[in-house]
């Protein structure tokens, strides 16, 4: 009996193992499918791979994940995947993609639960909910649904759903603020580190500055911008600009911050 | 009773939604559009023929007293394998279905085809006995999630025919519009099969 129930539940997990091996790698690419496509419809043209230079950030007490899109070496934009828990029934998770001077470029639904007819209507292929929120800035367009006081005009009879996905969306400009915040700094130590390589010891090649003749030539990124205290807004294109530069730094040190 | 028999009965004479009555946890959870009821439906369809045919084979290795747990655990691997299977090529149903697929370990028209027919029959009978049953319960499914598509959403398989700015009546899409169009479905099944019966 014992060994009858022994064997029977051997071949049952072996098999269900043997199924799990093969599914594995289609399970992956079918999830990582889903997060490109919502990249891709959250930016604007991008030639990088962003799923390959995400980095994260810890938002309330959940792991948030950027994805910098970038196109020619400049960045075009960060797509955010946020959450809010205060969805009718349970977690919202959306992919929002900010313009680096915080507009909002478009938003895409990856995963809810909301009520079929009613919460659903977030998604964009059942309702014009989520396109209101194109083309603004939370910064002049306040994230919050009208009835509290908010620019957001809730979807009929689903307001709490409206709410949460516009928490979403909130919790994901706020994530861009700090990450825009990083980069500048990092920018700007950045530019600090490559005078110092450039002065002291030439180490990694790609840091080095090249021959002031070149540099005028290419079109580079001049670290001078940054350091000059320009008010925030007119530097939003250069700190862009600054973080592409300084792309592998950048990277790494967010990498670190993250671990 | 003839192998066709075996097939058919699952639709009108034993259909397990309609006259069995079994399995209406998922029947009245996931049909909120007909493409949700005909996912679950084939999903616990391909389960039930392939348990069948696994118990019918082993049934005679099998003691008596750990009978109950040996079919679950076979049932269960199944279940495993479909929603691993669902996950990796039909992500977008696997989200919707959401919990009910791994739910279909305690659903009862399995287990009871198992210990009612598998259990005493051979593997071919079996495998037509779980084809006719799981098509009876994938056409209920697919029948009660189109009603409360239509009604609901106005829509049949997706595709919306209600004019732009109008909805469907709402509660049919909800919990207690599943048990109302579920309701009147037997009132007709009944109505109409009486006789065939």
């Amino acid at each position: 009996m014992v060994i009858v129930l022994g064997s029977i539940t051997l071949v049952a997990s072996a098999a269900v193992g043997g199924i799990y091996l093969l599914t594995k790698e289609p399970i992956e690419a079918a999830q990582a499918k889903k997060i490109n496509d919502a990249i891709a419809q959250v930016m604007p043209p991008f030639d990088n791979v962003p799923a390959q230079e995400a980095f994260t950030k810890e938002a309330d007490g959940e792991t948030v994940k950027i994805y910098p899109a970038s196109k020619e070496g400049e960045i075009v934009g960060y797509a955010i995947e946020t959450f809010s828990k205060n969805g009718f029934g349970g977690q919202i998770s959306l992919m929002v993609g900010f313009l680096p001077d915080g507009t909002i470029q478009d938003i895409s639904v990856i995963s809810h639960n909301e009520t079929p007819g009613l919460g659903d209507k977030i998604q964009k292929s059942k309702s014009d909910f989520a396109v209101q929120f194109e083309g603004k800035n939370p910064e002049t367009f306040k994230l919050a649904v009208t009835k509290d006081g908010g620019d957001v005009d809730a979807i009929t009879a689903s307001t709490i759903s409206s709410r949460a996905f516009t928490d979403a969306v909130a919790r994901g400009y706020n994530i861009l603020q700090a990450v825009l915040k990083d980069s500048q700094v990092e920018a700007t130590s950045g530019a600090t580190t490559t005078y110092k390589e450039e002065s002291q010891i030439e180490e990694t090649p790609k840091q080095t500055r090249k021959p002031k003749k070149q540099e005028e030539e290419e079109f580079e990124f001049d670290p001078n911008a940054v350091k000059g205290a320009l008010p925030y807004d007119a530097t939003a294109g250069a700190t862009a600009t600054a973080t592409e530069e300084h792309s592998n730094d950048s990277t790494h040190n967010t990498r670190k911050g993250g671990e | 009773m003839s192998k066709l028999q075996l097939i058919t009965k699952g639709l009108i004479k034993e259909n397990p939604t309609f006259v069995l009555m079994l399995g209406m946890c998922p029947t009245l959870g996931t049909t909120t559009s007909a493409i949700n009821g005909m996912g679950m439906g084939i999903a616990t369809m391909f389960v039930l023929i392939m348990s069948n045919i696994v118990i019918s084979l082993v049934k005679n290795l099998i003691p008596a007293k750990v009978r109950i747990p040996s079919f679950i655990v076979i049932i269960a691997s199944f279940v495993t394998v479909v929603q691993l299977v669902m996950q990796a090529y039909v992500p977008d149903l696997y989200n919707t279905l959401g919990v009910f697929i791994p739910l279909i370990v305690v659903n009862c028209i399995i287990l009871g085809r198992a210990e009612a027919f598998a259990s005493k029959h051979g593997p071919f009978a079996s495998m037509l006995d779980g084809l006719g049953i799981g098509l009876g319960f994938t056409c209920s499914l697919t029948l009660l999630g189109m009603v409360r598509e239509v009604l609901g959403s106005g829509s049949i398989f997706g595709a919306k025919f209600l004019p732009a700015g109008m909805d469907g009546i709402l509660v049919f899409v909800l919990a207690p519009g599943a048990f109302i169009a579920l309701g009147y479905l037997l009132v007709l099944f009944n109505k109409f099969t009486a006789k065939l019966r």
